[in-house]
């Protein structure tokens, strides 16, 4: 199944988001938290085919802050109070509060401008937020196109890993250049064109959002955030 | 049409229409699209589609309609769910164009961005306007390459009245062919060159072709035919995934040695500009550098009228100033073989008269070239082989 099948409602990705984060930050229970990210983070992301960027969230990111804690904690402070269990919770609600961000926030392009509009956002910040998703993209393209013109121009003698990374520090500088070079010109268009009428009053084409998925995620949602308020009143 | 040469006013002329039309018009009526149509998309979506639909907010049905059919006729609907970034220069000005036109401003200017249309398309997009396809509306067009089109022109501008201030002057150098000397460049051989993008769209098919030295290649296709692509592989930009590139019939690895063999200048010129001041763009100045080094950008500098400006940072210049950088900083690097892409891009015929002097130098002294152009004038005065890109295979 592809990310095109798996299209959450607006309001039922925003329940998913807030449920999942007051159920993560509630609870204290490992175990719950390990059966959360198994059974409800790992099929999600495996569904909207975002495994490999997953992963590489966790080898990148989270790893390290693991092997920090186990330094620190148990070889360098020897602090019993923060035991394993410690950790262990620690680090799975940082897995889970990253994972509910990369499922929310991974919209697809077809439902991007719905959801935000179903969210209550217009007008500039609505242009704002669109920006804000799209600038990376664009900036990664026009770095990549500064590099590809290094090396073009024969900066570089030999291509390899290493020469690649060392032209990063050569990009910054044209990048600024080209991107506020862009961002005058497009906002005297923008304003030509009158640019928050234009988003304000665009079409949206209906989309069909899968039922029986909707409402699996949203009775999902309650679930987390119910048993995350049980259990931190039990152990409160 | 607003004409004159670089540097006379015109692109001030344009932008000063704006005022005009909210005094006529009031609210936004004037549209004004520059030499880099990337930068005039909205910048906020993430597809073709998505900047259609934003633009058609402010369409009245009946021009969205027709709309949809000139872009169907242009073969448009395979772009659909591309990012427009990713879109070749003259697929963007296209939909720009297109866009700007279907939302009817009650003023349109256009400043060179049309050259980067082939001429197919730049015909059609031209009738299309003069007929009122897309509703009545001024449209100035400011173009260097005003003889190829065959279409009626309402009127000419002009914007610069006698003794008005011109910031860069451009005095036509002095040029002696004798002054510099270079070995002979190698052939090059493409085998069974293919590239694709991505699965299912391959942009080269079996490229096959042998290039040889003391030659001027104009590489023609249409908008998005694979031009660039052809360039990007045989200076090594892009990493070969099918057939080999020979040169003087031995194997050479383009991409593990790029801008070795072949000196490239991008047809977006600020894609190339590194430098925090001309002369070090042109050849990069070290502490201790040889004679030799510093006489060849010398020459460069001086051979494109680039001495007065030598200090100035490059993002500081229009355009056209930034554009004969980037041709003066490919020239530079001493390679045997040179691609330029759109090197006339916004040149006046003053300069493109000059330029083609240099590029018969050049060939003359033993050196090969490669452009990738649309201007038909300059392609008329240039002595060269055309090799036509159509539907991913190379023919002579």
């Amino acid at each position: 199944m592809n990310s095109a099948g798996l299209i959450m409602h607006p309001y039922v990705r925003l329940a998913f988001f807030f449920a999942g984060i007051c159920g993560t930050l509630l609870s204290t229970n490992p175990v719950f938290l390990l059966v959360t990210y198994l059974i409800v983070i790992i099929p999600t992301i495996a569904l909207n085919g975002q495994f490999r960027q997953h992963l590489k969230l966790l080898i990148i990111g989270i790893l390290p802050i693991l092997l920090s804690f186990i330094l620190l904690y148990i070889f360098i402070f020897h602090d019993k109070s923060k035991s394993w269990d410690f950790i262990a919770v620690k680090v799975i609600k940082i897995i889970l509060f990253t994972s509910l961000f990369q499922i929310t926030l991974s919209i697809p392009s077809k439902i991007l401008f719905i959801t935000l509009k179903k969210w209550g956002f217009s007008g500039q910040p609505l242009v704002l937020v669109l920006s804000s998703l799209t600038v990376w993209e664009d900036v990664r393209y026009r770095a990549n196109k500064i590099i590809d013109a290094r090396f073009a121009r024969g900066f570089v003698v030999q291509r390899s890993a290493i020469t690649k990374a060392r032209q990063l520090p050569y990009i910054i500088l044209p990048l600024v250049i080209a991107v506020f070079r862009t961002a005058i010109e497009r906002a005297d268009s923008w304003e030509q064109k009158d640019m928050l009428y234009l988003v304000d009053h665009i079409r949206v084409e209906k989309v069909a959002y899968p039922v029986i998925l909707n409402i699996v995620y949203f009775a999902t949602s309650v679930c987390w955030l119910v048993i995350g308020l049980l259990i931190h009143f039990k152990y409160a | 049409m607003v004409i004159g040469t670089n540097f006379s006013g015109r692109t001030k002329y344009l932008k000063n229409l704006e005022s005009l039309s909210r005094e006529q018009f009031g609210g936004h009526k004037f549209v004004y699209i520059g030499e880099q149509p990337g930068n005039y998309l909205s910048g906020i979506f993430p597809t073709v589609r998505d900047e259609i639909r934003l633009h058609q907010s402010a369409a009245d049905p009946g021009n969205f309609e027709v709309f949809t059919k000139i872009l169907a006729e242009f073969k448009f609907d395979q772009h659909l769910d591309k990012n427009p970034f990713t879109l070749s220069g003259g697929e963007q000005t296209l939909l720009i164009v297109l866009l700007n036109l279907m939302i009817k401003p009650a003023t349109l200017a256009v400043d060179v961005a049309l050259e980067q249309l082939d001429s197919a398309w730049r015909e059609k997009l031209l009738t299309l306007i003069v007929n009122g396809a897309l509703g009545n509306m001024k449209i100035y067009v400011a173009d260097n390459r005003l003889d190829e089109y065959k279409i009626e022109r309402a009127e000419n501008v002009s914007p610069l009245s006698p003794g008005e201030d011109n910031r860069y002057t451009f005095e036509m150098p002095f040029f002696n062919p004798a002054v510099r000397e270079f070995k002979q460049a190698p052939s090059i051989e493409l085998t069974d060159l293919s590239y694709n993008y991505r699965l299912g769209h391959t942009v080269l098919d079996g490229i096959n072709i042998r290039l040889e030295p003391g030659n001027i290649y104009n590489l023609k296709g249409n908008n998005g035919a694979g031009k660039s692509t052809l360039a990007k592989l045989i200076t090594g930009v892009l990493k070969l995934k099918k057939g080999k590139i020979l040169v003087d019939d031995r194997s050479y690895d383009s991409y593990k040695y790029p801008g070795t063999l072949c000196g490239y200048s991008f047809q977006n010129p600020d894609d190339q500009l590194f430098s925090s001041s001309v002369e070090d763009e042109v050849l990069p100045v070290f502490k201790n550098e040889n004679q030799a080094r510093g006489q060849r950008r010398e020459f460069y500098l001086s051979l494109f009228g680039l001495q007065s400006v030598r200090k100035v940072h490059p993002g500081d210049l229009p355009f056209v100033m930034r554009k004969r950088i980037t041709l003066a900083a490919a020239l530079a690097m001493d390679c045997p073989w040179f691609i330029l892409d759109e090197p006339t891009l916004g040149q006046d015929s003053q300069f493109i008269s000059f330029f083609i002097e240099v590029l018969n130098w050049l060939v003359a002294c033993g050196k090969g070239i490669i452009i990738i152009t649309h201007s038909q004038h300059f392609v008329r005065k240039l002595n060269c082989k055309t090799l036509n890109l159509i539907s991913g295979k190379l023919s002579t």
